[in-house]
């Protein structure tokens, strides 16, 4: 035990020094701020961003004057034009004056139908254009059936949805809240995965080196592997930890309310499920580092099995629509994908109090096998000289009772 | 009789089909500097291996100071491949490798102190191993090996790569570790560094044992003495020489000659084989250099297969 703290200390003290920690650290963070603020802004600037040139063509004759003012509203642009025929519509687009032309047909109040032709198409653009479009139209309807102004704006009012909690009473906190969770979730993964790949690469160089027959000379394989894992999960938590702080600050500032949301069970429950993440991340990278040559057949081929934790990131889109369906389901009760699949799961939902205990139970039991395997395989391929381990060789040791 | 504080009894390890160390046994005694020698290839660093608890041998058995079981805070180890940290500071580097040896830190403080200075590196304490050349990095590493009071130490290919000064200096400090009763099993291929420090000797040659024992019995048993003389005339005639078959390999020059004779012949003997009129010059009879047995030893290995 005390070679291990030995070892985890040293390798903590170490990664705590490297470039690249202190790299993702703290500039990850602030580049991640500045392109989530650049995008904040952009978004908020109406349809994608960027102001929007209709050239109008309006065969109704009524159309032009509150289209006019709509658009005012909304600081786009509109000209209203007269072009006949297809062709002088092209030649317009093509002269780039015009995001997009809109023809409204004389018809439009018996067809209900525009057309409009455009450069490029966003989906942004064509939902405006039609919301605003039938807005004046139904408008225009009921005042031909002899509707006031006033009367239409109280038939026509839109639905507003007030979004509040029921667990607990501190009112709209609205998408924060509901994102806050995910984030959390997502810098956890991203942090493991962080530190196992800086215990891969540190593994590879004491293996590549030789340090490595040094230190076994000292102490036991096992004890160089367990430190090296705690020392980087010990990194780890330092890098959640000041993301963590940095995050809460900036959330304080701008929306304490939400801050309730991390103070909660939850949030201790993902820790826990994170924990267990990182024991699989780090001996899955133990295996691969000590069967290594070198750092650059480090991350070829290996980089495949690296991932496999990750997997249900890619599953995330239907993990969160459905956290408790059968594909979020199924992937927790997958030890290798538990830790990502609840950490997703417990983002958005609350999962039912029995699986949270057996995926636990699970991950106890399958983490513990997983490093007495990846121990064993990190003593014999810490040892081998000259070549990368392949597959079928890796499995030979791990059947082999001793080398 | 001598304390043992190794004793390696019957080991074999095997790599798929490569028979890598082929029943071995030796021991070594405390205080004792044991060589262990061999052409590339033959198993020293395996043998080591099996030694220092890094592979269990497929069968066999290694007692260290009586006990079966490896203590590897009594050992120091400086492996053939030399690996070390390199974006790390001298001191702490020595300080880490002291603790895992299991060293309290103000003893290990001070010791670091004590070696650098000896090694002439005391400006290099707070530097990064990487701004060190070569040979300073291999001082390193050789502090590292010898910090801690090991009973035993192991040193594979120690004086590899060193220039002649820094191979005296490792030489002056591995007997002076011996003298204070530290047991030390070395590998090298430098012939006159292990002639100078070894006690006994070990040679292994494609895994199984070909030479073993002391440096000068073995020189005995080797059979052959080297007679070289000068002669202050001209010689007339050596020809009585080459009909005697206790001698070999004789060559002459002008005023000088050399040959081999059997180690049983005295020099007296020797003496009274020359022609009478001759006046000697310079004469020397020696036992052969390590360096001749070794070849010897590994040619008549091939030429016997």
């Amino acid at each position: 035990m005390n070679d291990i703290l030995k070892v985890a200390k040293w390798e903590f003290t170490k990664g705590i020094k490297n470039k690249t920690f202190l790299f993702l650290t703290f500039i990850f963070p602030i580049i991640m701020l500045i392109i989530m603020g650049v995008v904040a802004y952009f978004s908020s600037q109406g349809v994608g961003g960027k102001d929007l040139y209709l050239g109008v063509i309006d065969k109704t004759g009524f159309m032009a004057e509150p289209l006019q003012e709509r658009f005012a509203e909304e600081e786009f642009k509109a000209d209203f034009i007269v072009v006949e025929g297809q062709d002088e519509i092209k030649d317009l687009l093509k002269g780039e004056k015009y995001d997009g032309i809109l023809l409204i047909p004389e018809d439009l109040v018996k067809n209900n139908n525009v057309l409009y032709y455009f450069n490029e198409l966003s989906s942004l653009e064509t939902d405006f254009i039609r919301e605003v479009l039938t807005n004046i139209l139904v408008d225009k309807r009921l005042i031909e059936r002899g509707y006031s102004p006033d009367e239409i704006g109280s038939l026509t009012a839109d639905v507003k949805i007030d979004t509040r909690s029921l667990k607990d009473d501190d009112g709209d906190v609205g998408i924060a809240k509901m994102l806050l969770p995910f984030a959390l979730a997502f810098l956890m993964v991203f942090a493991v995965f962080m530190s196992g790949s800086i215990l891969l690469q540190s593994i590879i160089k004491e293996k590549s080196n030789r340090i490595v027959e040094i230190i076994l000379s000292s102490i036991s394989a096992r004890s160089l592997m367990m430190g090296k894992v705690l020392g980087y999960a010990l990194l780890s938590i330092v890098q959640i930890a000041i993301w963590l702080t940095a995050g809460l600050l900036v959330l304080f500032y701008f929306q304490p309310t939400a801050l309730s949301a991390v103070f909660e069970l939850k949030t201790l429950l993902m820790l826990v499920y994170i924990a267990f993440g990182f024991i699989i991340v780090a001996s899955i990278n133990a295996i691969i580092a000590s069967s290594m040559k070198d750092a650059q057949s480090g991350n070829q081929s290996a980089g495949i099995f690296v991932l496999i934790p990750i997997i249900p990131i890619y599953f995330s889109m239907p993990i969160m629509n459905s956290p408790n369906g059968l594909i979020s389901r199924v992937l927790s009760f997958i030890p290798i994908f538990t830790p990502t699949t609840m950490m997703l799961r417990l983002s958005v939902s609350r999962p039912a109090l029995w699986e949270i205990i057996v995926t636990i139970l699970l991950l106890i039991i399958s983490s513990y096998l997983l490093m007495l395997l990846a121990s064993k395989l990190f003593r014999i391929g810490m040892l081998m000289y000259g070549k990368t381990a392949n597959l079928k060789e890796i499995i030979k040791w791990a059947r082999s009772k001793d080398y | 009789m001598s304390n043992i504080i190794l004793q390696v009894e019957n080991i074999n390890k095997s790599f798929d089909d490569l028979k890598a160390v082929d029943n071995i046994s030796f021991e070594v005694n405390q205080g004792e500097i044991l060589g262990l020698l061999g052409p590339n290839g033959a198993g020293k660093t395996t043998a080591i291996r099996m030694i220092m608890g890094i592979f269990q041998p497929d069968s066999g058995v290694i007692k260290y100071d009586r006990e079966y079981i490896i203590d590897k805070k009594k050992i120091g180890y400086l492996p053939e491949e030399r690996g070390i940290y390199d974006d790390t500071r001298v001191l702490d580097t020595i300080l880490y490798f002291a603790d895992l040896k299991g060293m309290e830190r103000s003893d290990a403080e001070e010791k670091a102190e004590v070696w650098l200075d000896r090694m002439e590196l005391t400006e290099f304490t707070q530097s990064k191993i990487e701004e060190l050349s070569k040979g300073m990095q291999q001082k390193i590493q050789f502090i590292i090996s010898i910090i801690h009071k090991s009973v035993l130490l192991v040193l594979d290919e120690v004086f590899s790569g060193l220039d002649p000064v820094n191979q005296n200096l490792f030489k002056d400090i591995i007997r002076e570790l011996a003298d204070q009763g530290m047991t030390i099993l070395l590998s090298s291929h430098r012939m006159n560094m292990v002639e100078e420090l070894c006690d006994r000797i070990f040679m292994i040659n494609k895994g199984k044992r070909v030479l073993y024992g002391g440096i000068d019995k073995l020189k005995d048993e080797y059979g052959i003495k080297l007679v070289s003389l000068k002669f202050k005339k001209e010689i007339p005639g050596i020809s009585s020489l080459s009909g005697n078959s206790n001698i070999s390999g004789i060559e002459f020059d002008r005023d000088s000659l050399s040959f081999k004779v059997n180690s049983n012949i005295s020099p007296l003997e020797v003496l009274r084989m020359l022609p009478d009129n001759v006046e000697i010059d310079e004469i020397s009879i020696n036992k052969p250099p390590l360096h001749d047995i070794f070849i010897a030893t590994i040619n008549k290995g091939v030429s016997g297969r």
